[in-house]
């Protein structure tokens, strides 16, 4: 009964290749010449995402259960702890994508830099399968092991450039706040197994939907879902939860925090879906108020507060707290009492549509940074961006795209992953939401643009020196602002994917 | 009608495809980029011309349908495009406007051309566009290239300009994003046509309030394009630091989007909103009407000048759209053409004078008739086209604009009326100032008369001022049939007005 087969191992595929890939870089690290190691480092990292790839394909290229049914059959795993089904796989990719542009970027970065020589590749692919096994997980101890799996390796990412003050200060900033939210999360936990006395996320579901907590108990199980909302919201960066965000952004080395600001939010988002949609039904009048609460204060302090920076990584910070409002608002249009299928479907694509098209448009202004970077420091200023659409037009093209996307306007990806988050938030009735949403978009637009103002319409610094123009971060920025048009103009296909992703959740 | 070819396709894609193409050569290959980009305007221009001609102006609805899937959501969007004959004078006017426009640019840099053979795609995009979606996109994505022609391209203080320009565009399309999922949700459909069928009369959106918070959320966002007052204070900033071509493309189309707004969506979707808000638009076109003719009359700037006597210009179309007569929304329509004719004509004619000099300050100028006889002979006759002098233009449009919307708001045509004297007072001012009297300046001795390059594109446009003078028939046939039914919905939803 308690065995556990080797084919426990095919839910868990992904995740474990990159797991491989870890340590096989780690170990490398001691193996392989100093001078060679960060090609043997990129090669394996390649190596193991390509294979992670290959398994989600494979999954995705499965048939259908039936005709009618798009919906494909779920690899449980290790008695239900775990289960990579079409969610569990769309967040996969979308974790893929980002670590995997990730690597690309980082030869611009890393090299010359000796910690880049092992550990940095390692605690990557690491923070990558946490995320990839914590959007699978399907109890609570899993759950919380492989957040922590991913949000050690962040710590000790962002502290990575271990002369730099501002790193240091990261690090520390977020393994303390990281550490306090793993506490609340906890605490949660404890509070949903103790009223329902089982760590499954679906039996917790199936206890609360039959009534059958005691009395005493009841009291419980809203705090639980509370509290463990507020851990998760820590780690996605949610007002006000957000202290830690700007200072961690600004003070980690960029292709960490172009991972981070990415991939944290695609798990973190993916694995409060699942368990809002499988167990978190009956209970959405006490999250639904406090998810509606937190999302109109992210939009708002996380727009304002970015309209201040002159620190364009800053900024983008700020900006990354604003969008964490938009996808969870997105979220919140879920807690409708009459909420059909149908509308509920539409809410969860659409967040994580949203979460698919920010990976790219996000990552791809963080590589702009990198390539536009002078001598040994990234482009962080404002003023480092004058004059640049004279150098590079076209990589200050793609910027203005990232730009234009991030702020919602068409036709990029941006816009219409923001029409599906509004168009499911008028479906639920959340007109505040939906008001709210549309006018801090709006002024989203004029510090975005300050940045098109900067690199198109003022004439370079006298005697700046040249840009650093790497060439994987132009191919990292190229890739993405592909994608970012590409996703808003034949959406299409990823469309029906994240459709799938919340159908395979709600049956 | 059977039609081969997609040819609303070709005239929205056809400038995009070629600015992609174009947008890789070098600096050098100045010459090339703007050869083929005046090509492929004036081929845009010749497909307009083509479907002018087979526009058939007796059938109703409309015409040049081209009909596909592009997203398949629960309420599909499609990419759904056709004309009436409302939007197929429109697009006629700026397939017209766009070849000036480039050889008025003839100086400019590749990226500039380039913006404006975007911006080309994004207008006539938004003219064709028959899903309330798709409209939307080509709404928004013509902003960023006119943003980027004035903020890159225009005088001294552009990046305020620009910035203000299109912030202010971005919170009132913001507003009708939120109202075009709302309606679209409520009707399970983004079809403009279904929607303006269906919403009228709508059980699902029922309620009068709500009904005119939509309309409102539409009606804002027009009204800042238009610009209404007080929605206009970005207009005259946008202009005095947009290069020539700018101003002629946002005066000549641009502004046209949001009247075109009214009469396309806001109107035909909640008729009964728009006579409860009739009063109070009427009220603002007529202040706007005043306002900006006394404002015009107060500049010495050339071109804030002509911006300013925008907003009055458009208060004459406003009033026209709302007056409840057939007669009136002809006007008003026609007055969209007219003043896309005359105002691109005189931005282009300040342009050519702030070339040669430099200066566009009524002051810096003097006695100009005797120095430039032939650009003072122009711009006569485009001044008197703006005044709506008989025989040009301008009379046709205006006149019947007042004549339609005197029978249900005798008041305020009585004070429009009086906008029509002032008009004549500021361009004739500004005319006897700047070509008249001495030579107040020694050092204009030496400024060129216009030359065979100006008059490439002074002549197109001043011959259609001309024409349209004498013919204004050719586009009142085509949009009498749609002009009709958007006026027979209007009224339908009019209270009777002996009561009040």
């Amino acid at each position: 009964m308690n065995d556990i087969h080797l084919t426990d191992l095919h839910s868990i595929l992904p995740a474990l290749s990159l797991i491989v890939g870890g340590f096989a870089v780690v170990a490398a690290g001691t193996l392989v010449r100093p001078e060679k190691r960060q090609t043997v480092s990129e090669f394996l990292c390649y190596f193991a995402l390509a294979f992670a790839l290959a398994t989600v394909f494979f999954r995705l290229a499965a048939p259908s259960l039936n005709s009618t049914d798009p919906v494909r059959a779920a690899l449980e795993g290790f008695h239900g702890s775990v289960r990579l089904d079409d969610l569990a796989l769309f967040m996969t990719l979308t974790v893929i994508a980002a670590t995997g542009l990730t690597v690309v970027l980082s030869a611009d970065t890393m090299k010359g830099l000796e910690s880049a020589q092992g550990e940095y590749y390692g605690l990557l692919l690491l923070a990558a399968a946490g995320m990839m096994v914590l959007v699978e997980a399907m109890e609570l101890i899993t759950f919380f092991i492989a957040l922590e799996v991913l949000s050690l390796a962040l710590y000790a990412l962002s502290g990575l450039l271990r002369r730099d003050a501002r790193s240091n200060e990261a690090a520390i900033k977020y393994f303390v706040m990281g550490a306090f939210a793993s506490g609340f999360l906890l605490y949660g936990m404890a509070l949903l197994y103790g009223a329902t006395g089982s760590i499954s996320i679906p039996q917790i579901g199936a206890q609360i939907a039959a009534g059958a907590i005691p009395e005493k108990a009841q009291s419980l199980v809203p705090l639980g879902f509370v509290l463990f909302a507020i851990g998760l919201a820590f780690k996605v960066g949610v007002v006000p939860f957000h202290q830690w965000v700007p200072d961690v952004y600004e003070g980690a080395p960029t292709s960490v925090t172009a991972f981070m600001s990415v991939a944290v939010k695609a798990a973190g988002f993916g694995v409060l879906l699942r368990l809002l949609l499988t167990a978190g039904r009956p209970e959405a009048e006490t999250w639904g108020t406090l998810l509606w609460a937190l999302s109109i204060l992210t939009l708002v302090v996380g727009n304002l507060l970015a309209i201040g920076q002159s620190n364009v990584k800053r900024m983008l910070a700020y900006s990354s707290v604003a969008h964490t409002g938009y996808i969870l608002a997105g979220v919140t249009s879920l807690r409708g009492a009459g909420a059909s299928v149908a509308q509920m479907q539409d809410a969860g694509a659409a967040a994580i549509y949203y979460l698919f098209v920010y990976t790219f448009m996000t990552l791809g202004a963080f590589a702009f940074l990198i390539y536009a970077g002078r001598g040994d420091k990234d482009a962080e200023e404002i003023g480092d961006f004058a004059g640049l659409a004279k150098r590079k037009p076209w990589a200050a093209l793609a910027m203005t795209v990232f730009m234009v996307s991030l702020a919602g306007v068409p036709p990029t990806a941006g816009f219409f992953g923001k029409f599906l988050l509004f168009k499911a938030m008028v479906s639920a009735e959340e007109y505040t939401l939906v008001i709210v949403g549309v006018l801090s978009s709006a002024v989203s637009l004029y510090y975005y643009l300050r940045v098109v103002v900067y690199m198109y319409m003022k004439p370079e610094g006298e005697g700046a020196e040249a840009p650093r123009l790497g060439f994987n971060s132009a191919l990292v920025v190229f890739a993405c602002a592909l994608f970012t048009l590409a996703l808003g103009l034949l959406p299409a296909k990823y469309l029906s994917l994240s459709y799938q992703s919340i159908h395979s959740l709600l049956r | 009608m059977a039609e081969s070819i997609p040819v609303l396709t070709l005239i929205t894609f056809l400038p995009a495809a070629a600015g992609l193409l174009l947008s890789p050569l070098k600096a050098e290959k100045g010459a090339i980029v703007r050869w083929a980009a005046l090509g492929v305007s004036l081929v845009v221009l010749g497909l307009s011309a083509w479907a002018w001609s087979r526009f058939d102006p007796a059938s109703e609805g409309m015409q040049f349908r081209e009909h596909a899937t592009w997203i398949p959501l629960s309420i599909p969007i499609h990419y759904t495009m056709g004309l009436d004959g409302i939007s197929l004078a429109l697009v006629a006017l700026t397939a017209f406007l766009m070849p000036l426009a480039i050889r008025a640019s003839w100086h400019q840099s590749n990226g500039f051309i380039i913006a404006l053979l975007f911006l080309e795609s994004g207008m006539m995009g938004a003219f064709c566009a028959l899903d309330l979606f798709l409209f939307y996109v080509f709404w928004e994505a013509m902003l960023i290239p006119m943003y980027l022609l004035i903020g890159i391209w225009g005088g001294p203080r552009r990046i305020y300009a620009s910035v203000k320009f299109i912030l202010y565009t971005i919170v009132g399309s913001v507003l009708m994003l939120a109202a075009i999922i709302y309606c679209g949700m409520q009707e399970r459909t983004f079809d403009v046509m279904e929607l303006a069928s269906q919403l009228p009369g709508s059980r699902t959106i029922g309620d009068p309030g709500t009904r005119q918070l939509l309309f409102l959320a539409f009606a804002v966002s027009f009204a800042i394009k238009v610009p209404l007052f007080p929605f206009h204070t970005w207009l005259p900033d946008a202009h005095v630091e947009a290069p020539t071509a700018g101003s002629v493309i946002l005066a000549g189309v641009l502004l046209k989007m949001g009247t075109y707004g009214f009469i396309r969506f806001a109107i035909p979707f909640f008729p009964d909103a728009a006579n409860h808000f009739t009063p109070h638009i009427v009220a603002l076109a007529v202040i706007g009407i005043i306002y900006g003719s006394l404002m015009a009359m107060a500049q010495s700037d050339i071109k804030k000048l002509v911006a300013y006597s925008s907003v009055a210009h458009l208060g004459f179309c406003m009033l026209g759209l709302f007056s409840g007569t057939v007669q009136g929304v002809q006007g008003g329509v026609l007055q969209m053409i007219n003043h896309g004719l005359s105002t691109g004509a005189l931005f282009l004619l300040v342009g050519i004078i702030y070339e040669k000099t430099h200066r566009r300050g009524v002051d810096d100028f003097g006695g100009m008739a005797k120095i430039m006889p032939v650009y003072a002979v122009l711009f006569m006759i485009v001044t008197l086209s703006s005044i709506g002098l008989p025989g040009l233009n301008g009379f046709v449009g205006e006149f019947l604009v007042l004549l339609g919307s005197f029978k249900n708001h005798p008041y305020a045509t009585g004070f429009a009326s009086l906008g029509v004297v002032l008009g004549a007072v500021y361009m004739l001012k500004l005319y006897r100032d700047v070509f008249f009297g001495p030579v107040t300046r020694p050092e204009r001795e030496k400024v060129t008369d216009v030359g065979a390059a100006e008059l490439s594109y002074l002549v197109p446009v001043i011959a259609l001022i001309f024409l349209l003078g004498v013919l204004p028939n050719l586009v009142m046939t085509r949009t009498q049939n749609a002009v009709e039914s958007v006026t027979e919905r209007y009224n339908q939803f009019s209270t009777p007005r002996g009561a009040k």
